[in-house]
């Protein structure tokens, strides 16, 4: 195997990797959505964003494999920063750089690899956006086209702030070690001391412009069920899919937690009661419709919080898990808001 | 048919200055996406001004715009769904439209609302096929996935400006 070399302007390349505050946050709809696209564009069953760190890639959003990071000295994009142009490696096994690297001869089984540089200003290439097939084959130069465009829409999703103020802040406050500790390792989302921060500086928002904030308590009905039945490594993958497929059906300013098992927390700044129905229908609608590996409701229970209320943000809490219970004797599927 | 925000959508339309602009790559390649991936003949930007329909993009059919009392996607745009009309010949809304009676004699119909703030939206992204068609639910989520990186790239490239103002 032959290790990538550094790029000359190393330090200035990560220095801006990390002035861009994204290592180690949570996943995010806007860019699950272009590892998605690659897929099914080009026909590939593992997509990802990958982003060269000093001695590791971390990947922003990946589909097909169930990784957060890689070492840098294995990885393929580690190559790919080292030029403007588009790397393709069309049969690991056939080139001496990679035929007998560990993610080539074992999991995940990559033989072919193309990944576009992005390079957010000249010169200097964070990371790549990357599509990967466990067989040999070749590319188009159409489809060499289409890669690069989707990795437009990457850097101009990294240039945008799409997240809400206090998600940022709370990004922006939380040192690089502290900010990994905050997020779920399974589910890729903000866990519960995560959520608890988000929480609080949500509150804090809510008071001073004296907007309602809602509140959501999610959880997978049955759950114990699945993992009785198929295991635990199963019930993981279940948990993985369903927080992704969430994810989708909420807005970037919504925050959205693993509280702990198979339960969630979902923050809805600014959400009245009336858009909350709304928000909670949509969620356990594409819960319902997405097909998984079997079938997956979930119930939940809600509750509006208006900055004058007397019982706080806590009391909320209490609130929305006691219409959780509701909601599960109630007959699961279903979600009950409380006042 | 109107959206009950009517008013506020044709603001955020025009804010963007976009309508009767020339074509543009990074719209041109999302419809060029759309027809390779989604397997179909016409694929669309299309924006919905206050009485036309204006493709920013087009590919499969020679057309720059339409009347909006004679569009599918004025309909799309009235909710926040994917809308699929398998054959729009057997359809009472949609069979006497001048696109499904002359050329490009569209059969086949799916369109996805191009959301730019919450529930503001200005247009779709739209499939048409002159032969019925399956559309399955990855397809669905494909379309949706591509119009959401629309509405994001016209968020970003055009939209700098008004970012701000308050929906």
């Amino acid at each position: 195997m032959i290790e990538a070399r550094k790029p000359e302007n190393e330090e200035e390349r990560v220095s801006y990797l990390r002035e861009l505050q994204i290592l180690d946050t949570p996943l995010e709809e806007r860019f699950e959505r272009i590892t998605r696209i690659v897929c099914r564009s080009l026909d590939v069953p593992i997509s990802a964003i990958s982003l060269v760190d000093e001695e590791r890639q971390w990947f922003k959003s990946i589909q097909g494999i169930d990784a957060s990071e890689t070492s840098r000295s294995v990885a393929f994009c580690a190559h790919t920063i080292l030029d403007k142009k588009p790397f393709i490696v069309e049969d690991a096994l056939e080139d001496d750089r990679f035929s007998d690297n560990p993610l080539v001869v074992g999991n995940p089984n990559i033989r072919f690899y193309a990944g576009i540089p992005l390079e957010v200003q000249e010169g200097v290439r964070i990371g790549s956006l990357c599509a990967i097939d466990h067989k040999a084959r070749d590319i188009t130069e159409e489809q060499i086209s289409t890669l690069k465009d989707l990795s437009e829409m990457v850097k101009s999703e990294l240039a945008s702030v799409k997240l809400s103020s206090v998600h940022l802040g709370l990004i922006k406050d939380l040192e690089n070690a502290e900010r990994a500790a905050a997020v779920d390792s399974l589910t890729r989302i903000w866990n519960r001391a995560g959520g608890e921060k988000l929480l609080e500086r949500e509150w804090e928002v809510a008071k001073r412009n004296a907007s309602p904030l809602s509140l959501a308590m999610l959880d997978i009905d049955n759950f114990k069920t699945v993992n009785d039945h198929h295991g635990h490594d199963f019930g993981d993958q279940i948990l993985r899919r369903f927080s992704r497929n969430v994810l989708t059906a909420i807005r970037p300013s919504d925050g959205f937690c693993r509280w702990g098992g198979e339960e969630f927390l979902l923050i809805f700044p600014s959400c009245d009661k009336e858009d909350l129905k709304g928000a909670l229908e949509r969620i356990l609608g594409t819960i319902r419709n997405t097909q998984e590996l079997i079938p997956v409701t979930a119930s939940i229970g809600a509750h509006t919080v208006y900055p004058g209320d007397q019982r706080g943000l806590y009391e909320s809490l209490k609130i929305s898990d006691k219409a959780l219970y509701e909601a599960k004797t109630g007959g699961r599927d279903r979600y009950v808001i409380s006042s | 048919m109107e959206a009950q925000n009517e008013h506020k959508r044709l603001a955020f339309l025009h804010s963007l200055n976009i309508l009767d602009t020339p074509i543009e790559e990074p719209y041109e390649r999302i419809t060029r996406l759309l027809c390779r991936v989604l397997d179909v003949p016409i694929a669309a930007v299309s924006l919905i001004d206050k009485k036309r329909q204006w493709f920013k993009s087009i590919q499969g059919a020679e057309i720059i715009e339409i009347d909006r009392k004679d569009s599918f996607c004025s309909h799309t745009i009235l909710t926040p769904h994917t809308i699929i009309i398998p054959d729009a010949r057997l359809d009472d809304r949609f069979r006497n439209l001048s696109i499904v009676q002359n050329t490009p004699n569209v059969v086949f119909y799916a369109g996805h609302p191009i959301e730019l703030a919450d529930s503001i939206n200005i247009g779709t992204l739209c499939v048409f096929d002159t032969e019925p068609k399956e559309f399955s639910n990855q397809d669905v989520q494909f379309l949706e996935d591509i119009s959401k990186t629309a509405a994001s790239e016209m968020k970003s490239r055009l939209f700098k400006n008004v970012y701000d103002i308050k929906v």
